[in-house]
């Protein structure tokens, strides 16, 4: 029926619009973004796999095949596909071993902060009064602070490193759940259900953790899976400023602050881990996206 | 035997040089195993009176008077000692079926909840929750304990909320608006629930509505309210026949009736004061046809008029028997 193909509605690229590809915006069919959906999956691998999978350490040192350009140009060759750096590392082993460092790190960012601060908003939300009032300030305090600058002077007096680096990122990140779940709370404990279970005696503690908490529990996790894009730029960046895990550990920020020096002539060295944190970065936050517009009832509408 | 004694109970609400009461030296009482219906306008405190006797009202509203239920003082208890009888011996229905179940568990889980908290130490299993599901009549029980809240139409969730409120047999069980919120063939299911719930476990039950049909068919006992205040109660069948108060005469009067053939729609002219502006008198005074110099300024008393049956009203003498009154509630 080739009349359809010209039909008011036909859409050639509907299936960019059903979430085939990235699907950064919410639409009202949405479906899973695959691309997205695929490259979160590669970096899972990568994260739980490691070096394991690739052929060399991201260590390795090979003063024989030293800034090797990636495979398809002129002098690169099919042992180092993405390319060496100054010291004959394997780019794509950099890569998998630097996905590994930053995933984790974003991922222990979100869930301790995420746990922190949602038990912060629980608190905050539920007690209400001046507990509450006092739990709030605080968490705009945290929100009002850049963070940046608080994780410059956090890191200048622990020290840098893959620990203390998580633990900034929770320190800096837990209030934005903290005030996601604290505002979640003081409209769900107003509910019908929350009201009865007072009046058939149910504990408030109970109540809290029973009721309350798991209705707040969606927003959370679509702001936790939207929060590991963002967690993973953030270690990037303090990373490419020295500040987050030290050579020889790398990590995407390492290897893009390795590559400032050579960028000229070199550009698969800046190219690749750029390349990953853009994709993956994307990826996390249009999955958020689109866990948000399919559970969260108040869109889709 | 008296059950509920309510002596002179206020709320309050806002500054305290400028308070606005939302209930005002309430006083009745309710027997065991009694059906009370309260009635009034939106906004004519009898929600948060009954919130009151179960002491859940928001902590910025100031409580005064005394509560006996069943021997105990329940404005003076503690905390604890509250929740020990909120949900056993007094127990609670909302208005809104809908949003009164958590989304989040099945029907079964809620159950189990509370036959868990009201038998502590006593195993329930998922048949106690069916067989709490069967005596409020749901069907295919063993199928329903199992589905989530929003697989359920208002009345299935209304009558398992009261299944809900009743697992302890409690001695008395408000229901704030039960049917509001439901059509009109789900009401007569969850109100022959009521008379049933009564019998079974002689409950005293007080029923929150503004459907006078209800009272009227329902309760033993009429508490009118009309800002804040009772202006009359008494016995349903006096207070309906024989309306002593103005308002009450006005509501009554206001019920649709047929009359040739045709309905008829009568009402109250002008609108309920609002709280933070009353007068030093009588609250319906500026709607009302009998009222004189005096019901402007001083607050009427409470007059005896029958056995049981007390108005508010300086004129309440004045008030004409209503004729046609048991008529259109026969109709």
């Amino acid at each position: 029926m080739s009349t359809d193909a010209t039909a008011p509605g036909w859409n050639p690229f509907a299936w960019l619009r059903k979430g085939a590809g990235w699907n950064t915006r919410r639409t009202e069919n949405g479906g899973l973004p695959l691309l997205a959906a695929l490259v979160c999956g590669l970096l899972l691998i990568a994260a739980v796999f490691g070096t394991s999978i690739t052929p060399y350490s991201e260590t390795t040192i090979d003063f024989e095949a030293v800034m090797q350009p990636p495979a398809w140009e002129t002098g690169g060759n099919w042992h180092h596909p993405l390319g060496t750096d100054q010291l004959g590392r394997d780019g794509l082993s950099r890569i998998v071993a630097g996905a590994q460092v930053s995933l984790m790190v974003a991922v222990a960012a979100v869930v301790f902060g995420g746990v922190l601060g949602t038990f912060v908003g629980l608190i905050a939300g539920y007690v209400g009064g001046v507990l509450g009032t006092v739990l709030a300030r605080v968490t705009d305090a945290f929100l009002a602070l850049p963070f940046i600058l608080m994780a410059l002077a956090l890191v200048s007096a622990i020290g840098p490193g893959l620990w203390n680096i998580i633990l900034v990122m929770i320190l800096t990140n837990w209030a934005r759940y903290a005030r996601l779940v604290r505002s979640e709370v003081i409209a769900i404990k107003e509910r019908d259900f929350v009201m009865l279970a007072r009046i058939a005696g149910v504990s408030q503690v109970s109540i809290a953790l029973r009721h309350v908490l798991p209705n707040a529990f969606n927003s959370v996790a679509i702001l936790a899976v939207l929060d590991v894009g963002r967690a993973m730029m953030l270690e990037s960046a303090l990373s490419f400023l020295g500040l987050g895990v030290q050579p020889p550990s790398v990590s995407w920020g390492v290897m893009l602050a390795d590559a400032k020096s050579f960028m000229g002539f070199a550009w698969w060295l800046a190219f690749f881990p750029g390349a990953a944190i853009f994709m993956s970065v994307l990826s996390f936050s249009s999955l958020g996206d689109w866990l948000h517009a399919k559970f969260d009832p108040r869109t889709g509408l | 035997m008296t059950l509920l004694s309510v002596r002179n109970l206020s709320v309050q609400f806002g500054p305290l040089d400028r308070p606005i009461a939302a209930v005002s030296n309430a006083d009745f009482t309710v027997e065991r195993g009694q059906i009370v219906g309260v009635v009034g306008e939106s906004g004519s405190g009898k929600s948060t009176m009954c919130t009151a006797l179960m002491r859940t009202l928001p902590t910025t509203a100031r409580i005064s008077g005394d509560i006996q239920f069943d021997g105990k003082p329940l404005l003076s208890l503690s905390p604890a000692q509250m929740r020990e009888i909120r949900g056993s011996d007094l127990a609670m229905i909302l208005q809104n079926p809908m949003t009164s179940l958590d989304p989040l568990f099945t029907i079964g889980d809620q159950a189990l909840e509370v036959l868990r908290l009201r038998r502590p130490g006593v195993k329930s299993t998922e048949s106690d929750a069916i067989d709490l599901l069967r005596k409020v009549r749901i069907a295919a029980p063993e199928v329903r304990v199992r589905q989530y809240p929003h697989q359920m139409s208002g009345g299935m969730k209304q009558r398992i909320l009261t299944a809900l409120a009743t697992a302890a047999n409690p001695k008395l069980l408000i229901a704030d608006e039960p049917t509001t919120a439901l059509d009109a063939t789900v009401q007569e299911e969850i109100l022959s629930l009521f008379w049933e719930i009564r019998k079974a476990s002689n409950a005293a039950i007080i029923i929150v509505t503004h459907d006078l049909s209800i009272v009227h068919r329902l309760s033993d006992r009429t508490i009118v309210m009309y800002a804040g205040r009772i202006v009359e109660s008494g016995p349903t069948r006096e207070v309906f026949n024989a309306p002593r108060h103005p308002y009450t005469r006005g509501l009554i009067a206001s019920m649709p009736r047929v009359v040739n053939g045709l309905v008829e729609l009568n009402s109250i002219q002008g609108q309920v004061p609002r709280l933070d502006q009353l007068g030093p008198g009588c609250a319906f005074a500026e709607r009302c046809a009998h009222a004189t110099d005096i019901c402007g300024q001083q607050l009427p008393a409470l007059r005896v008029v029958g056995e049981h049956h007390g108005v508010v009203c300086w004129h309440e003498d004045a008030v004409p028997a209503l004729p046609h009154a048991s008529a259109a509630l026969a109709a």
